[in-house]
């Protein structure tokens, strides 16, 4: 038999001997990081409902997450994430689409002012682009302007000062105005009134979701020209689709898309890197045991064994020390001495 | 009367305090103690409960001679010291931009989400005895807070307190400067953020005596 290229291939790169023949939790997709993330690597997290795992685990780890928008330590994560503080670099709520993302940032860097829409709704006040961030909604329509403005610093701040910029895309179906800006969510859904005259649906495809991602990526190249992105993309499935596809159809469609954007402009965009986080909790050689009975709710066990993934090849590729817990402050040390010398153990 | 005495490193300091003051009550005054940044900066969140034995658990250091679990039954009296964040870190709600409505929900999460809060209803669900409680010192790490600001979120702790039948104590104020926050002189220094030990007997005598009048009451 003649020599082939696939003689030299190694096992990974064989159904075989990478998959079939493994338990499904020896799978290592063997992630090569294209640049160095150390455990001082200032790293921002936005994206879809995905990319909140991320930061959560980047901050258990003792990494330099970055939270640009910061309220007290006292408070409660529950708290926090209820009104979307501790979520995402900034309280941008979840941005879906890479549009979106686009929206933020130019709105962010002063390329384009955000509109002065507010949706009222039984004497409350909403930010139709981020509805859901404050529980019951704001108090005036001046206090949604004024939060979104914090929240704009924030975003910027989140650009300017980190090193790895993570974005998780999670969908290509999105609702526009006819003036031409984007809504996280269809109006009417979490607040707001539908208008079928001013709020129009567009499936984004291949091309528009592509160019949308590169634009985004060149103007925060802009504000911090060393910057660097990590993409992934959101293995949860659509909670409901208006392309008149089954759910099921349109959720393949939908992440098909995105996947191979986020393949494509990794590959052709430098300092850009492409993670696999949809494929661990997604390929069949996983089974779907990372989902949740509803099929649709990622389960903490994938989280874990995603954000294992991640840190693994780090550890193993660029020498990222393994977790042993947060290191102890000066106040520990300081806490120690006094405990001994009060119980007399330390004279 | 058997008091126990919960809580970070600062309880430590009291427990210094005490001990030189007054050693004949060493076997009536217990302490447990968890420092801030043990197991993994989890500090008093660590405290576990048995409900089977009704007693807490987890704590790395307690008074020698005593076991490391505490038994809610066997005290009279509670002391819970630096479980909650102190009134400058809640009053920095009011120089932040935030919502009303979140101002308003975080006042109240700080107030009632804390390890004092979760300790005392612990404590409640077995023991009717007095409970006392201090809140982490008043240290300003940030950007300065107006103490007409702290003086209202000192009350409003010890609104929350007094209402659940708790005695709150204040931080004394010979350790506070002008503006409310911990006189630099006052603390051991040097990376030391603990009061040095004639400062922690001023929050000892205020326990002993916030303790005379719950008993004489």
């Amino acid at each position: 038999m003649s020599q082939t290229p696939y003689d030299s291939v190694p096992a990974k790169g064989f159904w075989k001997q990478a998959v079939a023949e493994k338990s499904l939790f020896d799978i290592d997709l063997d992630w090569e990081p294209r640049f160095r993330i150390g455990q001082q690597t200032r790293i921002a997290t936005f994206g879809s409902c995905f990319a909140q795992h991320f930061g959560k685990a980047l901050k258990r780890r003792g990494m330099a997450w970055l939270d640009c928008e910061p309220v007290n330590p006292g408070l409660s994560d529950a708290l926090c994430h209820r009104f979307g503080y501790r979520s995402f670099s900034a309280r941008t709520g979840n941005i879906y689409t890479a549009s979106l993302l686009r929206q933020w940032t130019r709105w962010a860097v002063g390329r384009d002012a955000p509109p002065d829409e507010v949706w009222e709704q039984d004497g409350r006040f909403f930010d139709p682009f981020r509805p859901r961030i404050e529980p019951g909604g704001f108090e005036t329509a001046q206090e949604v302007q004024d939060m979104r403005a914090v929240t704009l610093t924030a975003f910027q701040q989140a650009i300017r000062q980190a090193q790895v910029f993570v974005f998780t895309l999670g969908l290509t179906e999105s609702w526009f105005h006819s003036d031409g800006h984007e809504y996280p969510m269809c109006p009417g859904t979490a607040a707001g009134r539908f208008d079928p005259e001013r709020h129009q649906f567009r499936n984004q495809r291949f091309e528009e979701t592509r160019t949308a991602l590169v634009q985004a990526i060149h103007l925060m190249r802009r504000e911090n020209p060393q910057i660097r992105f990590l993409l992934t993309v959101s293995p949860v499935p659509l909670t409901a689709t208006n392309s008149g596809q089954h759910v099921v159809v349109a959720t393949m469609d939908s992440k098909s898309i995105l996947r191979a954007v986020a393949g494509d402009v990794a590959e052709s965009l430098k300092g850009v890197d492409y993670f696999p986080s949809y494929e661990i909790i997604n390929s069949p050689a996983f089974r779907a045991v990372f989902f949740d009975p509803n099929m649709r709710s990622v389960n903490p066990r994938g989280v874990d064994f995603v954000m294992e993934t991640f840190f693994r090849a780090l550890e193993q590729k660029h020498g990222l020390p393994p977790a042993l817990g947060a290191p102890p402050t000066a106040d520990d040390i300081a806490c120690e001495e006094a405990l001994l010398a009060s119980f007399g153990e330390g004279a | 009367m058997k008091v126990c005495i919960i809580g970070s490193s600062h309880a430590a300091m009291v427990a210094r305090a005490q001990r030189a003051a007054t050693p004949e009550l060493n076997d009536d005054w217990r302490y447990f103690v968890v420092p801030s940044g043990y197991f993994g900066g989890q500090g008093l969140s660590h405290v576990g409960y048995n409900p089977r034995f009704q007693v807490l658990t987890g704590f790395p250091t307690s008074t020698p001679g005593i076991l490391r679990n505490l038994r809610i039954a066997d005290h009279d009296a509670f002391v819970l010291i630096g479980g909650q964040t102190s009134p400058v870190e809640n009053a920095r709600l009011s120089t932040r931009a935030l919502s009303a409505g979140f101002r308003r929900a975080a006042v109240d999460d700080l107030l009632s989400h804390n390890n004092n809060a979760r300790l005392f209803g612990l404590i409640r669900q077995v023991s009717e005895a007095p409970v006392l409680a201090a809140t982490c010192l008043y240290y300003d790490k940030g950007k300065p807070v107006p103490a007409r600001d702290i003086l209202n979120a000192e009350r409003a702790v010890a609104t929350f307190w007094g209402t659940r039948g708790v005695t709150f104590l204040p931080q004394p104020r010979e350790t506070l400067d002008d503006g409310l926050v911990t006189r630099a002189d006052c603390l051991i220094g040097g990376g030391n953020n603990h009061l040095k030990p004639e400062f922690a007997g001023l929050v000892f005598a205020q326990i002993r005596d916030a303790l005379a009048v719950r008993s004489s009451g």
